[in-house]
């Protein structure tokens, strides 16, 4: 049966090996030389100083402007390291269950001396390797790419998904979520539509409303000012560089557990509509109001954040997250296939 | 007859497609070691029934049993034993004939490679050619050489001789009757070319509005109609323990075709045998009709029509 799986996912699966391969060769192509110029710019003498014009036969000008330039062309390489898995997976995912079901293939693999369960499992368990097969190595090489030309911000929108091991996870999913709607759907178009559909759902709401729960966040408070021989230093709550900043603002100190972005957005209105009832014409005096104000609602400031070191146990979670739906979609798609009358 | 002379046994069977019925309270049986047709017009249910039997699809109401054990679509074990041959003859048309042969090999413990390559050699199909640039009949053959190699003790063919030539058509039949006689096989054919019924059949199923109303051996069917004609005015009534089930009536003459219950007596009637054909027909027809043979002139056997 693992025969019969891989023959017929053969073509789709070397064209796609194919896409990979050109992908990951373009990447290693522009990840050694962007390295290299930057290298080269944050060294002495350019020190990775700033120049709009650069003069003729000034090096440094021309590495900033060529690393300026490049910036479109990396936004290209991530779009299509996020087009990469779920195009993987969702070709994949249509080719065992949809497309056999469509073209009413199954009425002759459904006939033979095989069970659905067993013709099930055998092309889900093969597509889901070789979706695995094309991605690990797509993975490896993004997230050395994202690395080694400076994207520092993990956490960002357009970095996240590719510099570490989820784009295999992203691909897996969408993989079984295919299979889900194949069985479902029967219609190899409608089934792709409505993946498409549901994944760019789930790629949106999971960074809001999942992500940020997958691993508890930090929690600094800090006063507003700092009072140092009469004089007063501004302080907003530090958080480290490169972290994830979920919440910052004021809210009361009273608070337990993990102040929200709520509760930031109901506590200032209050806090500054005392302060502008204070005299707030000098520097001194806007801080004293704001001192004064602080103190009377026993508010302080927070920031709430994700520190970049807990970048790879949060891709571990959401992965392993991704993996279990998709078990428990391909569970589902089984099934609905042993109930199908194709 | 017992439980395990029988291949199929259906009680009751319905199967339902939301609000169509494909299949209405079926019961028919076909004893082990028959070529059978299944007969009806476009829509009457035999693909549906086929699909029920292949494991394919499940019954709405009533019980379906191959080799006297209940036909489901997740016993794998009863469907090892089955070799089905669908109308639309799926095949992978990016694989070669080769690859589909090795399909079969690889999920069938029976499979017989040596029958399969022999087949479609003698048919002139090259085993290396794509299933896509094979033409219909070709196709067919690739088909029904998956469907034979399995070995199976039932055979279920869903207008097997639709896209094939004249040649390769009879090559077919004689390829059932030469399987049969070699394994021992069963096999239920849902065919509309009737003159195939007759060749190689000796067991008929007939298929009307969802309804079976004919399942007897072939040579009882012969046996048991009869046509009967006599002059218009002659005024004899039809003889008692025969059902009209049509009438042809002349300027001079009127003819029944007739089934009987019961040895006939001349009683002034001329009587000839019907072929098979004219049997089905009468039958298919009176279906469209809508309206009961039986009924046409009463229960009441020995009634003046």
């Amino acid at each position: 049966m693992i025969w019969i799986a891989w023959r017929f996912q053969r073509s789709v699966v070397v064209a796609l090996a194919f896409l990979a391969l050109v992908l990951i060769g373009v990447i290693l192509i522009t990840g050694i030389v962007q390295h290299h110029d930057l290298v080269q710019y944050m060294a002495a003498p350019c020190r990775g100083h700033q120049v709009r014009t650069p003069r003729r036969g000034d090096l440094c000008g021309e590495l900033a402007v060529k690393l300026d330039n490049i910036h479109a062309f990396n936004n290209i390489i991530r779009v299509a390291g996020y087009i990469v898995a779920p195009l993987v997976g969702a070709l994949l995912g249509l080719l065992a269950v949809a497309s056999e079901v469509d073209n009413r293939t199954v009425r002759l693999a459904w006939t033979q001396s095989i069970s659905r369960t067993r013709w099930f499992v055998a092309k889900a368990g093969v597509g889901a390797v070789l979706v695995t097969m094309i991605l690990v190595p797509t993975a490896i090489v993004l997230s050395w790419w994202s690395g080694t030309i400076g994207d520092r911000d993990l956490f960002a929108r357009e970095t996240y998904g590719i510099a570490g091991w989820d784009l295999v996870a992203y691909g897996l999913f969408m993989f079984a979520l295919t299979l889900l709607l194949g069985a479902v759907i029967r219609r190899v178009g409608w089934a792709l539509a409505a993946s498409v559909l549901l994944f760019l759902l789930a790629a949106f709401s999971l960074p809001s409303q999942v992500r940020s729960h997958l691993v508890t966040p930090t929690v600094k408070w800090s006063e507003p000012y700092v009072v140092t021989n009469g004089d007063f230093t501004g302080s907003a709550a530090p958080y480290p560089y490169n972290a994830w900043l979920l919440v910052q603002g004021v809210v009361p100190r009273s608070i337990t557990g993990i102040p929200t972005y709520r509760e930031v957005s109901a506590t200032y209105p209050r806090v500054g509509s005392c302060i502008v009832k204070l005299p707030t014409k000098t520097e001194s005096e806007y801080v004293k109001a704001e001192l004064e104000c602080y103190k009377k609602f026993h508010v302080e400031n927070v920031a709430v954040y994700i520190a970049d070191d807990q970048f790879w146990t949060l891709q571990f979670r959401e992965g392993l997250l991704c993996l279990a739906a998709g078990v428990i979609m391909a569970g589902g798609a089984l099934l609905i296939i042993r109930r199908i009358e194709p | 007859m017992t439980g395990d002379d029988l291949v199929i046994e259906t009680e009751a069977l319905t199967k339902r497609f939301r609000r169509r019925t494909a299949l209405n309270e079926c019961s028919l049986s076909v004893p082990r070691g028959r070529i059978a047709a299944l007969v009806g017009p476009n829509g009457a249910g035999k693909t549906t029934l086929l699909r029920l039997l292949a494991g394919l699809s499940k019954p709405s109401e009533g019980g379906i049993s191959v080799f006297g054990k209940e036909m489901s679509t997740m016993n794998v074990e009863l469907r090892a034993r089955v070799g089905y041959l669908d109308q639309d003859r799926p095949l992978y048309p990016w694989w070669r004939v080769r690859e589909i042969l090795e399909f079969g090999r690889r999920i069938n413990p029976a499979w017989d490679t040596e029958f399969a390559t022999r087949h479609l050699s003698r048919l002139d199909i090259d085993l290396e050619s794509r299933v896509r640039d094979l033409s219909g009949g070709q196709r067919a053959q690739v088909a029904l050489a998956v469907c034979f190699a399995k070995r199976p003790e039932l055979i279920l063919l869903d207008e097997p001789a639709s896209a094939l030539d004249p040649v390769a058509r009879q090559d077919l039949l004689h390829d059932i009757t030469e399987l049969f006689a070699d394994n021992e096989s069963s096999v239920l054919m849902a065919t509309h070319a009737i003159d195939d019924v007759a060749a190689i059949c000796d067991y008929v199923i007939i298929l009307s509005q969802s309804r079976v109303v004919l399942s007897e051996d072939l040579d009882y069917v012969l046996e048991s109609h009869r046509f009967l004609s006599r002059g218009l005015d002659d005024g004899v009534p039809v003889p008692r323990g025969a059902t009209v089930l049509q009438e042809l009536r002349t300027t001079r003459e009127v003819t029944y075709l007739v089934r009987l219950a019961m040895p006939l007596e001349r009683d002034g009637w001329r009587i000839e045998r019907p072929t098979f054909n004219e049997i089905a027909i009468a039958y298919l027809r009176d279906q469209h009709r809508s309206t009961p043979a039986k009924s046409e002139f009463g229960e009441e056997a020995g009634a003046t029509p």
